[in-house]
């Protein structure tokens, strides 16, 4: 055996020592102190969620379901009302020309004279 | 601290026996398993990372474990063998993490972006692994134990440690105890050959 396997033997030795050597560790004394808080706060978090879904009313989630449904209709009317509105103001201003322009005072013929003349002899 | 009642119940329903020993309450009964066992644990799980705050982190995570699915013990083991079992396999799950995050940072290395984390050194104080020969050789000791099959590796790293006989080794593995000091017997070869490897190449 030449000096360089003697010596890589040597460090094979000294690393698997580390194990046998490796010191037995004390716990810290607050270790089951913060484990028994870590618990707790988990359990808390459980419960505030168990909590949530036992409250849970159907009735209660219907009328919701009812009313945002409710609200829903009538923000869809409000917004499909809006060009309508439009729609039948510009009407009656059509209907307003009408008038205005099929009135008597500017109509290009006269239905009742027109009658008038149709009765002479 | 305060167990619901449903796991409470259980809880109760799986230490029956134990209460007729005295011990009255699921709270004192946890409280108790953990004294008991709390060094241990710390322990085995130390042997696997070989850093105190990992170790610790890792044994109560166990703990949490052990909390949550206790109703889920069966006496078939002993109850201490289901703890071991779950702090050896939260050990072998932090290594393989361990091992993704190297694999992910020496990729970023190689396209060259630099995680911050990595250049910032452990603490050196309170951690019995860097009290130990130098660090270099604890590093060569890791790399080597990752190399080795995760049963080698747990049947050698647990028959270091004071406190496990061959037949509880066997039970947290699930097997026989020839089996065990088959797995021994092998790790300790293929670890041997591993850095026998190592320090030829170095030299």
């Amino acid at each position: 055996m030449n000096r360089s396997t003697e010596q890589r033997d040597a460090e094979v030795v000294k690393t698997l020592k580390i194990l046998d050597d490796m010191p037995r560790l004390e716990v810290h004394h607050l270790f089951r102190a913060h484990l028994l808080q870590r618990i707790d706060s988990m359990e808390s978090r459980n419960s505030f969620a168990s909590s949530l879904a036992g409250g849970f009313n159907p009735r209660l989630a219907f009328f919701g379901l009812l009313l945002i449904l409710n609200i829903g209709s009538g923000m869809l009317l409000f917004v499909h009302g809006t060009p309508q509105s439009t729609i039948n103001s510009s009407g009656g201003l059509a209907e307003a020309f009408n008038e205005d322009y099929g009135g008597p005072a500017l109509s290009y013929y006269d239905q009742t004279s027109a009658d008038r003349a149709d009765a002479k002899p | 601290m305060q167990m619901n009642t449903g796991s409470r119940e259980q809880s109760r329903a799986k230490i029956q026996p134990l209460e007729q020993q005295g011990i009255t309450s699921g709270e004192r009964f946890f409280s108790d398993l953990v004294a008991e066992h709390q060094e241990m644990v710390v322990n085995t799980c130390f042997r696997f990372v070989f850093n105190r705050e990992d170790a610790e982190d890792l044994a109560q995570e166990v703990f949490v474990e052990v909390y949550r699915s206790i109703d889920k013990f069966r006496e078939e083991a002993k109850l201490s063998t289901w703890i071991y079992r779950i702090a050896v396999s939260k050990s072998l799950d932090h290594l393989r993490r361990l091992k993704r995050k190297k694999r992910f940072s020496s990729l970023k290395r190689i396209i060259g972006v630099d995680d911050p984390a990595d250049t910032i050194a452990a603490p050196d104080h309170d951690n019995p692994a860097d009290v130990l020969v130098d660090k270099e050789r604890v590093a060569v000791l890791q790399e080597a134990l990752d190399g080795l099959p995760d049963n080698q590796k747990t049947a050698f790293l647990l028959s270091k440690q004071d406190g496990y006989s061959n037949q509880e080794i066997a039970d947290i593995l699930q097997t026989t105890v020839p089996a065990v000091e088959s797995l021994i017997h092998r790790a300790k070869k293929n670890l041997k050959s591993r850095l026998e490897r190592h320090y030829t190449a170095l030299s």
